[in-house]
């Protein structure tokens, strides 16, 4: 698989993650609330709602995927400072919400920030992965004939 | 201080030329900092690392709930496979290949752990969840915010019942969002273990194991 199909592999995965979230509440999918519910709180306070129903996930998990999506069809070079800027104001961010006041556009922001942040390096991982397992394989198979 | 190989003369440092007799002087050309190619990554015993920390801390009571801080101990446990894996890289990097897939691994042996040690607990605080039941359906009842599919899911999570259809299901789940995040953990450590020892690049070709 070359790195181009890891890429494309990639984008549709986290295309089609983006609109699971987006679908379960307009099919009231109960086993995509039940699978989101292993990886998210799902307090409804700290949820979009849409269509008069809540999201399987919370405001940053939604915002992190969004920006993982958009991430991934933006950037192809992964920067280490963006995503330490990206990580450190998320984290700031939190315990802001802890100590002294919690709104839901600073978490979608800085989830927005660290999902797009992130994308890069998984497109990367992601392709470097599947060659090297791929070349491996291709070699076994070439020696056991 | 060198000399020279044709007339012993001493040698001024980085001399390309003897300056008695005029013979060039041989130069060792400088390495990098390479290892053996036929050195062999070693996953396995790393993974487990991984797996072992991020299965225990995602089935236990209480603990658990730190994977709602976006998947905190699957990341962590991605993370401790790479960090393990890097120990074996003597002055080498890893790629970011080779932290995702540390990280893959420690997310499937994390699932195989997670559901093992689900089933006792379960089991073990079914009796409890019983006796409960009435309290949690009265708690229900008055909390009405929480409505529809998020209901029925809270209530079917504090039901004692253990099926093989729930544990499948827990294993599948576990599978599917451990490997994945804990893939995420690998490749992001391997980018911050990579910048500390300089700049991010791609590491040389070599051989892995048979994994």
């Amino acid at each position: 698989m070359t790195r181009t199909r890891s890429y494309r592999f990639v984008l549709a995965g986290s295309a089609l993650w983006c609109l699971t979230i987006i679908g379960a509440p307009l099919f009231s999918a109960q086993p995509i609330y039940e699978l989101f519910s292993r990886i998210c709180h799902q307090i409804p306070e700290r949820s979009w709602h849409l269509f008069g129903a809540q999201l399987p996930v919370c405001i940053r998990c939604t915002a992190i995927y969004a920006g993982f999506l958009f991430g991934t069809l933006m950037i192809r070079r992964p920067n280490l400072i963006f995503l330490k800027l990206a990580a450190t104001t998320t984290l700031v961010q939190f315990l802001i919400e802890i100590a002294v006041v919690d709104y839901s556009w600073p978490r979608a922001v800085t989830g927005l920030a660290l999902g797009f942040a992130v994308a890069p390096f998984v497109v990367q991982g992601f392709g470097e992965m599947l060659e090297k397992r791929l070349t491996r394989s291709s070699e076994v198979v070439r020696e056991s004939m | 201080m060198s000399q020279c190989k044709e007339c012993q003369a001493d040698l001024p440092e980085n001399a390309r030329f003897c300056h008695q007799c005029g013979a060039a002087v041989a130069t060792e050309p400088v390495v990098p900092a390479q290892v053996d190619p036929a050195t062999e990554l070693d996953f396995v015993r790393p993974a487990i690392a991984g797996g072992v920390f991020l299965g225990l801390l995602s089935s236990l009571p209480v603990l658990q709930a730190g994977n709602c801080l976006c998947c905190m101990w699957v990341i962590g446990g991605g993370s401790i496979a790479t960090y393990q894996l890097s120990r074996q890289q003597h002055g080498r990097r890893l790629g970011l290949g080779d932290g995702a897939f540390a990280g893959v691994l420690s997310g499937l042996f994390g699932a195989i752990i997670a559901t093992v040690v689900s089933i006792p607990i379960k089991l073990i605080s079914a009796r409890f969840l019983q006796s409960q039941q009435q309290s949690i359906e009265e708690m229900f009842r008055n909390m009405p915010e929480i409505e529809g599919p998020m209901r029925d899911i809270l209530m079917r999570m504090l039901s004692p019942e253990v099926s093989a259809l729930t544990v499948l299901a827990t294993f599948l789940s576990n599978l599917i969002f451990f490997a994945l995040f804990a893939m995420v953990g690998g490749i992001l450590t391997v980018a911050v273990l990579n910048k500390k020892g300089g700049d991010l690049q791609q590491p040389p070709p070599r051989q892995t194991s048979g994994f």
